[in-house]
């Protein structure tokens, strides 16, 4: 479209006019310097309206909710014939007849009321004159954290029967409400599941969420115990608190326990003996207490009976009584004690077995460990025959057995006269001139009486002769028992105490057990504090391997049993 | 202006705000190993309470600010204690965090309220520095009077265009009319003239900081061959030498006041998102408590 605009000049007041030659398409009209007409006022757009040819008129629409007056009428769009006056803010434009070479022709008669105001007001000069918005992005940011961190999460929540939303169903769950991962073992049991734990919203995860799993774990004190009656009854999750990084889900600071066991008497008003602890060297920490095994002997007929029952007792100055008697000073010595087989000296591991546990040793049996060496033979001329490791009773009866075949036999008998005794053995037998059956019978009370009081089965174990003229009940052995365990409570690992600088095998275990010096079998061969001290103490001290309480104490038992260990051990 | 929020009543809310700190870090400190730092222990909640209150006490700025007829304290005292304030709880929430982050929407309360915080440094920064280039620019003026005067150098220069040769007056009145100032976000912070000058050809081309225009009257002078227009000429190329002086002060004008608000475009839509997320980050710990 090619337009006139002959633009009147005010300012002469003479009908001074500009003549200006517009073409394009759309000629546009607002008071911003792009505009193919610039009209200055403060009611006028940037950009306000759009003209276009129209037949053999023009047509104006203005842009957005702008209106313009088209012959007195506000409007936002209108066809423009000659004659037409179309007002914009304060502008009158008429339509006159176009000369030729133009499509349109108007007369522009300026406003004369525009000002330096209007003529700012036609230029964006602010931010807020830009698409920039506080309040669009505020409520859209808003929106935004409020959809995918607490509607989106709250709805799948709550939606259907189905409490926990499948994590792999939506992105958005609540699992964006997690502070921190689970530990890992929790991540792997439970994963995204967070309902496992937190059961009811706005409540505080319950002990019964841990005890769904964790339904072997004992209280800290049993139930009913009189120390409770001062100790605070907390959730689990008072101590186990997930979702931190680093993972402290077990609180291992020495300050969990000593806060309260630095002074004991706050604990409890009961009849407790505790022991005030608050480090581990000889001045902060208990001296080491042992489970003892005591034998208690009863007269029970023509026999004894035994009952065991266990006590405790300061590691220093205790003394084991476990009816065995073992010199371990001597079987140490190579030059005392050789093995059967491999003609060398003996090891702590010829009968110590560490178990799977690395803490306790396999059971020490004569069968296993004794009889390679220690022969039950009693009769010289019958080197294969042993008496079996049992009642005295079945010992007597088979010497009898033995005996009376061995007198009833002619050859045995020549054989057994031409014999060399060995020494200690009696030789009475031998000379016997009595019957068959007298002779068995003096030989076997001469052997018996040798084996229970002499050498043979006193040599190990502790024998009672009541002085009984019947042989069957004369000699009680008193039943051995061993300790399985002299601290129950305690945790040690002695694999990897093995583990020592300039010392392996037996001299890593005797640099703690006093094996070699130990001659009686009453010897408690446990280290003590001040054992330990020689390279472990408890955080504060330098120089050292600090050991905190847990390494060697658990908090919670593994068992309502193991709360007592008197119980346990027997 | 800067000097009265920084040392308003002798810095009253830096020593406030210090206090503050040091009686936070002194909680945190109270952590022990059995005690661990976080969130949840009795510190990390004292620690997110006080944080949380001091951010909605720190939102109120913006409602106290136009309440005019309120006497509770002035908005010079508010902004001092904004700016102290504010900046505490950049250590007390990274103090209520324990420092530990992760894609959850607890962080993300937290990356939002350090939007928030940094944005208002920068926002300091410019309050700061600017005022004193803006007023030197305005030569003690304010913007308003330039336009007035542009627009009177405007009207001016066009009704001595009639004076001047014919081939010329097409360039003159569209060097005046095709003249940008400010314009989009870009153009206003960068400064940017996007002035046009209808060439000698008819063609559109750039009238850079109004030189194509000066460089064709001040060739032109020389060459008049009327003495009227050799005057119109020379009153006309000190107008638009002027007139290239004042552009410059508004152009500089617009861009100096572009970068002193654009922060609050920032710092103001990241504040109501950040209650939001503060408000989701408080019930969402309780919904899993």
């Amino acid at each position: 479209m090619e337009l006139l605009l002959r633009e009147l000049q005010s300012t002469t007041g003479f009908g001074e006019f500009i003549d200006r030659e517009l073409s394009g398409d759309k000629i546009t009209l607002g008071c911003a310097h792009d505009q193919l007409i610039q009209l200055l006022g403060t009611d006028i757009q940037a950009r306000h309206a759009v003209l276009s040819k129209s037949g053999s008129g023009m047509r104006i629409k203005t842009t957005g909710s702008h209106t313009v007056e088209v012959n007195g009428e506000r409007t936002r769009s209108a066809t423009l014939k000659v004659g037409d006056t179309l007002k914009v803010g304060g502008h009158t434009l008429v339509l006159s007849e176009p000369p030729s070479g133009f499509d349109a022709a108007m007369e522009l008669t300026p406003d004369s009321e525009v000002d330096a105001a209007s003529f700012e007001h036609a230029f964006q000069t602010s931010l807020t004159d830009t698409w920039l918005s506080k309040r669009i992005p505020a409520w859209g940011i808003s929106l935004v954290v409020l959809l995918f961190g607490m509607l989106i999460p709250v709805f799948l929540l709550f939606d259907g029967d189905d409490a926990t939303p499948d994590p792999e169903s939506s992105v958005f769950t609540d699992t964006f409400w997690s502070s921190g991962p689970l530990h890992p073992a929790h991540q792997q049991t439970i994963g995204e599941e967070c309902s496992a734990c937190h059961s009811v919203p706005f409540q505080r995860v319950q002990d019964e969420a841990c005890t769904a799993c964790h339904n072997k774990t004992e209280d800290h004190i049993p139930t009913g115990h009189f120390v409770t009656q001062n100790m605070p009854t907390e959730r689990c999750a008072v101590c186990h608190v997930e979702h931190n990084e680093p993972s402290f889900l077990i609180v291992k600071a020495d300050g969990m326990c000593v806060d309260c066991h630095a002074d004991p008497t706050q604990l409890s008003d009961g009849p407790g003996h505790m022991r005030a602890v608050s480090g581990f060297d000889m001045n902060s920490h208990p001296t080491f207490e042992v489970a003892m095994l005591k034998p208690e002997i009863k007269k029970a007929g023509t026999g004894l009976s035994f009952s065991w029952s266990m006590y405790e007792a300061l590691l220093e100055g205790a003394q084991e009584t476990s009816n065995l008697k073992y010199p371990h000073d001597l079987h140490l010595d190579p030059d005392a004690v050789q093995t059967v087989n491999g003609g060398r000296g003996m090891q702590c591991a010829d009968c110590h077995t560490l178990s799977a546990d690395n803490e306790h040793f396999e059971p020490i049996s004569m069968e296993a460990h004794c009889q390679s060496c220690h022969e039950l033979t009693f009769d010289d001329s019958a080197p294969q025959r042993q008496l079996p490791h049992g009642e005295p009773i079945e010992v007597v009866q088979m010497m009898e057995g033995h005996f009376a075949r061995t007198f009833a036999d002619p050859a045995k008998k020549a054989s057994q006269q031409s014999r060399r005794r060995r020494p200690g053995r009696s030789s009475s037998s031998s000379q016997c001139t009595a019957g068959i059956f007298e002779c068995a019978m003096q030989r076997t009370r001469t052997e018996v009486t040798n084996q229970f009081s002499v050498s043979g089965c006193i040599t190990c174990h502790e024998v009672d002769d009541t002085g009984s003229d019947d042989l069957y009940t004369r000699y009680q052995v008193y039943p051995v028992r061993l300790s399985h365990d002299f601290m129950p409570t305690a945790k040690f690992d002695h694999r990897s105490h093995l583990t020592q600088k300039d010392a392996q095998g037996d001299d890593a275990c005797l640099n703690c057990h006093e094996a070699k010096t130990s001659s009686v079998s009453n010897d408690l061969l446990i280290p003590g504090l001040r054992n330990c001290n020689q390279c472990h103490s408890d955080s504060n001290t330098s120089g050292t391997v600090p050991l905190q309480c847990i390494s060697c104490h658990q908090f919670h038992p593994l068992t309502a049993e193991s709360t007592n260990f008197l119980e346990r051990n027997l | 202006m800067f000097e009265n929020i920084f040392r308003y009543q002798n810095s009253r809310y830096l020593w406030w705000s210090l206090g503050l700190i040091v009686v936070c870090v002194g909680i945190y400190a109270s952590h022990n190993a059995s005690n661990p730092p976080s969130g949840s222990t009795w510190q990390g909640y004292t620690l997110g309470t006080v944080g949380a209150l001091l951010i909605v006490w720190l939102t109120w700025l913006g409602v106290r600010k136009r309440k005019y007829s309120s006497t509770w304290g002035t908005v010079q005292g508010w902004t001092s204690a904004h700016i102290y304030l504010g900046t505490s709880v950049l250590i007390i929430a990274s103090l209520h965090s324990a420092l530990e982050f992760g894609w959850n929407v607890h962080t993300a309360a937290y990356v939002l309220m350090c939007l928030v915080i940094f944005s208002g440094f920068y926002g300091l920064h410019v309050y700061i520095n600017y005022p004193h280039s803006l007023s030197d620019n305005r030569i003690g003026g304010s913007r308003q009077l330039l336009f007035a005067e542009l627009y009177d150098l405007n009207t001016r220069g066009l009704s001595l265009v009639p004076n001047c040769s014919a081939d010329l007056q097409r360039i003159l009145s569209s060097s005046i009319e095709r003249t940008a100032i400010g314009g989009g976000v870009f153009s206003q912070l960068s400064g940017r003239d996007g002035s046009l000058v209808t060439s000698e050809t008819g063609k559109p081309v750039a009238n850079l900081d109004q030189q194509y225009v000066i460089d064709v009257v001040a060739q032109r002078i020389p060459k008049a061959q009327r003495a009227q227009e050799a005057v119109a000429l020379e009153e006309m190329l000190s107008l638009l030498c002027r007139r290239q002086t004042i552009l410059r002060r508004i152009r500089r004008d617009i861009q100096m006041e572009g970068w002193l608000r654009i922060w609050l475009f920032v710092h103001i839509p990241l504040t109501v998102a950040l209650i939001v997320a503060l408000i989701v980050h408080i019930v969402s710990t309780f919904i899993y408590w």
